[in-house]
């Protein structure tokens, strides 16, 4: 039984390569792929809107159709390991190996191996690129205004001065609000 | 199929070419911020945006070891019959070290750049502030008592004709407080703070329920609670030294983050 597991984590294990490998290979062999499996390649325009917004898009496989090729293969080994299960569960080491796959690899199959699949579409960022792309922002909170100020806050009303420390309220003299 | 021997070499090549790469990022870092210093004037905001850029080259590169130690080398460790737990574990640990070191590594280099950029912009700013500047009282024209470095606009009465008049400070003085005093706090207690991480590493590779392993863990909670206890009265005490106008404020932040110090779980 372990072996029979170790045997379908490999299996698995080689679809995923081959997926990676014709999602970096060209756009005909990875439209004739993804169309193979039911899923439709991204219209021309949609793909040039994307790339005029900025965003890293990889050369062949559009993230979205990568990302709906994973949900299709995670949903589909979730479905054989349910069969698989039943039939190891007798076999502790088999459980165990089965369940540690299930656990580091199938759930987060498709968020992991999308955001992998982005980051390396990614331009590479070097030390000097940081220190450019920072450049604008030197000195720019620097503070303008200089030299420090002494005032007095006098009564509008009257002129009368303040004559405590914390008199927020109102004029000794008149009576009028000192603050507005 | 490859050999425990060679799997370890493999990994051991790997992880050496990341701590190489990360070296150099921080070198070539260190370098940059360097011609950066002097032409600061009153701000480090500069440093500070170069620095999170490093960080996201540090976490790209702690990402790809653990991709690689997750997809590749767990699962071919695991396939050898005479790798036991324990030796996969060791092997795994080497990464979760490199990891912590290079943490440490990154917090230092940062905390001393920003130090650095402090004390450039104290110095811009204490060339052109007149310490001995005085100010008089509007009403009778009589010299006041007011300290031109300080952190507070303050009302401040006469003594002569009892008038109050309000003093602030000059902007560029009251920006100190961010841009030089908390990063040279922060300077001076990082080797408390390093002390903290190597301890908090150390229990994160304890199991709880081995008996032997809890009584460390519990012994190495109590060091922890102390170091952070000594790091936060350091920093607080520097502050209020060197902000004495809102010690206050800062006595009672000090009081607040002991009392977090104590509850760690």
């Amino acid at each position: 039984m372990l072996q029979k597991v170790r045997d379908f984590i490999n299996l698995f294990t080689q679809e995923l390569d081959e997926i990676n490998i014709v999602a970096n290979s060209n756009l005909e062999r990875w439209h004739s792929f993804i169309e193979e499996l039911g899923i439709n390649p991204v219209t021309i325009e949609r793909r040039n809107h994307a790339e005029l917004t900025g965003l890293p898009i990889p050369k062949v496989a559009f993230p979205s159709e990568y990302r709906a090729v994973l949900y299709q293969l995670e949903y589909r080994t979730k479905r054989q390991v349910k069969v698989l299960q039943t039939e190891v569960e007798d076999d502790f080491d088999a459980d165990d190996v089965l369940d540690e796959f299930v656990r580091r690899k199938l759930n987060s199959l498709t968020k992991n191996e999308l955001k992998k699949y982005l980051n390396a579409s990614k331009p590479a960022v070097s030390v000097l690129d940081i220190f450019a792309n920072a450049s604008t922002s030197l000195n720019k909170y620097s503070v303008k205004e200089t030299g420090d100020k002494s005032y007095s806050i006098k009564c509008n009303s009257c002129g009368a001065s303040r004559l405590e420390e914390d008199q927020y309220d109102e004029c000794f003299y008149c009576g009028t609000p000192l603050f507005n | 199929m490859n050999t425990k021997e060679e799997l370890v070499k493999r990994w051991d090549i790997f992880l050496n070419t990341i701590s190489k790469r990360f070296n150099d990022i921080l070198e070539q870092a260190k370098a940059g911020t360097e011609q950066l210093i002097p032409q600061l004037e009153y701000d480090a905001v500069i440093i500070s945006n170069v620095w999170t850029g490093i960080k996201g080259q540090l976490n790209s590169l702690t990402e790809k070891v653990s991709d690689t130690w997750n997809d590749k080398m767990d699962d071919l460790f695991d396939d050898l019959e005479d790798v036991t737990g324990e030796e996969r574990m060791k092997q795994y640990y080497k990464y979760y070290d490199l990891n912590q070191e290079m943490e440490a590594k990154y917090d230092e280099a940062y905390t001393l750049a920003i130090a650095i950029a402090g004390e450039k912009i104290s110095e811009n700013v204490m060339k052109h502030i007149d310490l001995n500047k005085i100010h008089n009282c509007k009403q009778c024209g009589d010299k006041m008592d007011i300290k031109i470095y300080s952190f507070m606009a303050k009302n401040v009465k006469c003594t002569s004709c009892n008038m109050v008049n309000s003093y602030e400070p000059d902007p560029r003085i009251l920006a100190l407080e961010h841009f030089t005093i908390v990063p040279l706090a922060n300077k001076e207690v990082y080797p408390i703070v390093y002390k903290e991480g190597k301890i908090n590493h150390e229990i994160h590779k304890l199991d709880n329920r081995v008996e032997e392993e809890n009584e460390k863990i519990q012994e190495l909670r109590k060091q922890l609670i102390s170091t952070r206890k000594e790091r936060v009265t350091k920093f607080y005490d520097f502050i209020v030294h060197n902000v004495p106008d809102k010690a206050e404020y800062y006595n009672t932040r000090k009081e607040e983050r002991l009392k977090w110090a104590e509850e760690l779980k």
